[in-house]
């Protein structure tokens, strides 16, 4: 008596739980997966996506009061929907909320606050730019460029040159505002361990300078070490 | 052609500099050269030039060559943050001339820490800090043995460098060492323009670790320095002033530095320049101060592509310098006077002299100069050293004048001798000075213009030689040789009672006891001066010739006949003359100024100036001329 009682209960449980699984949500933010703290530009891409088993999904995007129905595009259990804030957000503090719901109705939320929105004043480095790996062994096939990743304050005209200690420059890398390396929020560029000329850096320890609309907003260093 | 060799030798090292430069390029490395990188402000200030430049410990990174300018031993340091402050510059050179040559000692070093470990966060992708490693951190220092020759005009030196690099952090820990070599030549062209260069690792090398081995980066100079206002600064010479200029190329990257150093005083110098860098071009600011041997430089630059970075560099050096001092004792000090007119000794038959003097003290100094290097050494020579002081008051026989430093009067003179006294007075001395002038009535046929005036005049003071009733003297008459003989006898410290008896004695037959000159003839028989004829005549009244007359005097000063001549002392005398054994130590005597430039002409009448004029040049007659010119009195003559 005592099983069967434990079988059904068991059995209900399966059942409950498939009635109420709900979609998974992954989110980016002009490419980027954002974290609670970052910045976000006035005019954001955001990309979504749901999966699930029970499709279709649908979805609203709600940034500050804007409320946005977004339409996805199924790709096996993955469903896949962007949205691109036109209207241009004001400089304040934003949530993101999206809820989505899929065929049995169960719902998921995805929320992420604090974002700040800043398009007034000088650019500046959320934190200290940093490099990975480092040390950065140019010559490993596993990792034959070294990433830099900074996160701006707002869209700018970035600069990233890389000197060595007597700040003579190797190499100036340039990126336009509001693609990766200029955008507001976090950016991440790579450098393949050479010179403008083409020298592979020897070893030591290089110097990386984040120059943003022609200011200094961070610095960083980056041991290249051949092994 | 001095141009062309010019030419040619620069022609040479720009040609040397290019085939190892080139070379060394091929091997350009990928690691950095702490000592290629100079950012002493002196250099900095002029923009970063360098190569033609020497004199300054620098010189030891820019070129080494350049160490052979340097006087006294140098020592620099500078050190700062770089690289909006993440990395740490430190720099040294010392230099110390020596007469085999200038050693040198540098030390360059670039230090950084803090490179953070990471790792990639795997649910958002981003970057984070790797707490549990340490940070990385990043030492890279060369040491440099520095041997530089000046070779004429040519001047080389070399660098044999020691590098030393060390990267540690989480989990790793390496070390690099290498060799390297500098070479620098510099040439002056001319005065005013040097050119250099500098070949930097020109054998490559590299450092090496224990996995790898990186290149050094090869790097070479090639300057001119000219001194624009000339090598002493003789084109606008006040001050001591000076203006250099300087350009360097950096080959094979390309890169110009152009500079300039102005020094209004040998103490200050102002420095503007032009650096250019692979991340762009710069101005450059930059100002020097030396005291004591020691320079404190400083230089403004901001550095391109480097903003926030800061603009300041500072240094001090010991430059040595040669520092002159004096020590001055007075040991004397004497008022004197220097008579502009009228000269001492003059004759004149004027009734008054204007008379125009300056007056001043002589300071004679005894002077201790003292050169000393400050913490180096000290050398001093010692001489006296004269100099003037302005009187405060002058007198004129007893009579203040208005300016004592220059003044003007009129004496009245009195006939005979007379003196002007002059007094002055200065601090603590006073002093004394004196003209003379004699005042005489010439004779009718010598007025104070003719040319034997003076022996004349003053024979007649010293009671030699009278005139005529008439008032004349007949200067050009011929003196006979009674009255010569009388002359000279009576120059001689004789007393009339040993002279007289000697009147008695007849020795020549036409010189009687009666004869107005017999006692003067006698005499002068018997010292020689005179010899009678062979037959027992004297012959009184007989004109003296020139050659007799000279021969007389020469006799009575004593003076040592000169035979066996091969010249004859005058063109118009023959080499056997009889008289030319007289003459010529007359003629070395001074005894006959007057002939000077002119023919002897021997058989000419000896005349009573030229009596005078002859005997005037007379030691002896000197000498009583002279006293009576000092005492107003005249000694030892005879009556």
């Amino acid at each position: 008596m005592k099983k069967t009682i434990i079988a059904v209960l068991m059995l209900l449980l399966v059942i409950s739980g498939c009635a109420f699984a709900r979609p998974t949500l992954s989110v980016k933010l002009n490419g980027v997966t954002a974290i609670p703290g970052d910045s976000l530009s006035a005019t954001p891409r955001i990309e979504i996506i749901a999966t699930t088993t029970t499709g279709p999904v649908r979805a609203t995007l709600e940034v500050g009061s804007a409320l946005t129905n977004l339409t996805f595009v199924q790709s096996g259990n993955n469903y896949y929907a962007t949205a691109e804030i036109t209207t241009a957000l004001a400089d304040g503090i934003f949530a993101l909320t999206i809820e989505a719901a899929d065929a049995t109705t169960a719902e998921a939320v995805y929320e992420l606050t604090p974002l700040y929105v800043r398009t007034a004043g000088d650019p500046a480095a959320i934190g200290a730019p940093l490099c990975y790996p480092n040390p950065f062994d140019p010559g490993n096939a596993a990792t034959p460029t070294a990433k830099i990743g900074y996160t701006l304050t707002r869209s700018a005209n970035v600069t990233l040159s890389i000197h060595d200690l007597a700040g003579t420059l190797l190499v100036k890398q340039s990126y336009a505002a509001g693609v990766n390396g200029g955008s507001a929020g976090y950016n991440a560029v790579t450098w393949d361990g050479r010179s403008a000329g083409g020298n592979v850096a020897g070893n030591g320890i290089y110097v990386y300078l984040l120059i943003a609309d022609g200011k200094l907003v961070g610095k960083g260093k980056v041991t290249v070490l051949k092994r | 052609m001095k141009l062309n060799r010019s030419i040619i030798i620069f022609t040479f090292i720009c040609y040397f500099s290019l085939v190892i430069g080139h070379s060394a390029f091929a091997l350009n490395g990928t690691t950095v050269d702490p000592g290629q990188n100079l950012f002493a402000p002196r250099q900095l200030g002029m923009g970063g030039v360098g190569a033609a430049f020497g004199g300054d410990a620098n010189a030891l990174f820019t070129n080494p060559s350049g160490l052979t300018g340097i006087e006294f031993p140098q020592l620099t340091s500078a050190s700062r943050k770089l690289l909006a402050d993440e990395t740490q510059y430190n720099i040294f050179a010392w230099a110390v001339p020596t007469s085999y040559g200038t050693f040198g000692l540098g030390y360059a070093g670039l230090g950084v820490s803090g490179s953070l470990p990471t790792y990639l966060d795997p649910a958002t992708g981003r970057i984070l800090i790797n707490p549990s490693q340490e940070a990385g951190s990043y030492d890279n220092s060369v040491i440099a043995l520095s041997y530089s020759r000046r070779l004429s005009t040519f001047t080389l030196g070399g660098n044999l460098k020691l590098f030393n690099q060390a990267l540690s952090g989480g989990g790793y820990s390496d070390r690099g060492t290498g060799l390297g070599l500098d070479l620098g030549a510099g040439y002056k062209m001319n005065h005013w323009l040097n050119v250099g260069a500098n070949l930097s690792n020109i054998l490559g090398g590299s450092i090496k670790w224990a996995n790898t081995e990186d290149k050094l980066g090869a790097n070479y100079k090639l300057g001119l320095a000219a001194n624009v206002l000339g090598a002493t600064g003789e084109a606008l010479n006040f001050n001591a002033q000076s203006l250099k200029a300087g350009f360097d190329l950096d080959l094979p990257v390309g890169l110009y530095h152009l500079g300039l150093e102005y020094s209004p005083v040998k103490n200050i110098a102002l420095r503007g320049g032009i650096n250019q860098e692979a991340a762009g071009s710069g101005l450059t600011l930059g100002i020097g101060l030396t005291n004591n041997g020691f320079r404190f430089d400083y230089a403004y630059y901001q550095r391109p592509g480097i903003p926030g970075d800061t603009p300041h560099y500072f240094s001090l050096s010991y430059v040595g310098d040669r520092i002159l001092t004096y020590d001055r004792k007075l040991k004397k000090k004497e008022v004197k006077f220097r008579v502009l007119h009228p000269k001492d000794r003059l004759i004149t038959d004027l009734a008054e002299v204007d008379l125009t003097a300056e007056g001043y003290a002589e300071l004679l100094v005894d002077q201790k100069r003292t050169w000393t290097v400050p913490g180096l050494s000290a050398t001093s020579d010692a001489f006296n050293v004269t100099t003037t002081e302005a009187l405060l008051a002058a007198y004129v026989n007893n009579r203040p004048v208005a300016d004592p430093n220059l003044f003007t009067a009129k004496e009245p003179l009195r006939d005979g001798r007379n003196v002007i006294n002059l007094l002055g007075f200065v601090s603590g001395e006073a002093g004394s000075g004196e003209v003379r002038v004699l005042r005489i009535t010439p004779f009718k046929d010598t007025p104070v213009s003719f040319w034997a005036i003076e022996p004349i005049a003053l024979c007649g003071v010293l009671g030699l030689v009278y005139g005529y009733p008439d008032d004349t003297f007949k200067p050009e008459r011929g003196i006979t040789r009674a009255e010569l003989v009388t002359v000279l006898v009576k120059t001689l410290p004789i007393r009339a009672e040993e002279l007289t008896p000697l009147a008695s004695e007849e020795i020549f037959t036409d010189v009687s006891r009666k004869h107005w000159a017999a006692k003067y003839i006698v005499f002068g028989n018997r010292e020689g001066y005179v010899t009678g004829y062979q037959d027992g005549k004297f012959q009184p009244n007989k004109v003296l010739t020139r050659a007799e007359g000279i021969a007389l005097l020469a006799r009575y000063a004593k003076l040592a006949e000169e035979t066996g001549l091969k010249e004859p002392p005058f063109s118009d005398l023959k080499a056997d003359f009889w008289a030319n054994k007289y003459i010529e130590p007359a003629k070395k005597a001074g005894m006959l100024k007057y002939l000077a430039g002119k023919e002897f002409r021997p058989a000419e009448p000896f005349s009573r100036a030229e009596a005078c004029e002859v005997l005037y040049q007379v030691p002896n007659i000197q000498k009583r001329a002279n006293e009576w010119w000092d005492t107003g009195v005249v000694s030892a003559a005879h009556p």
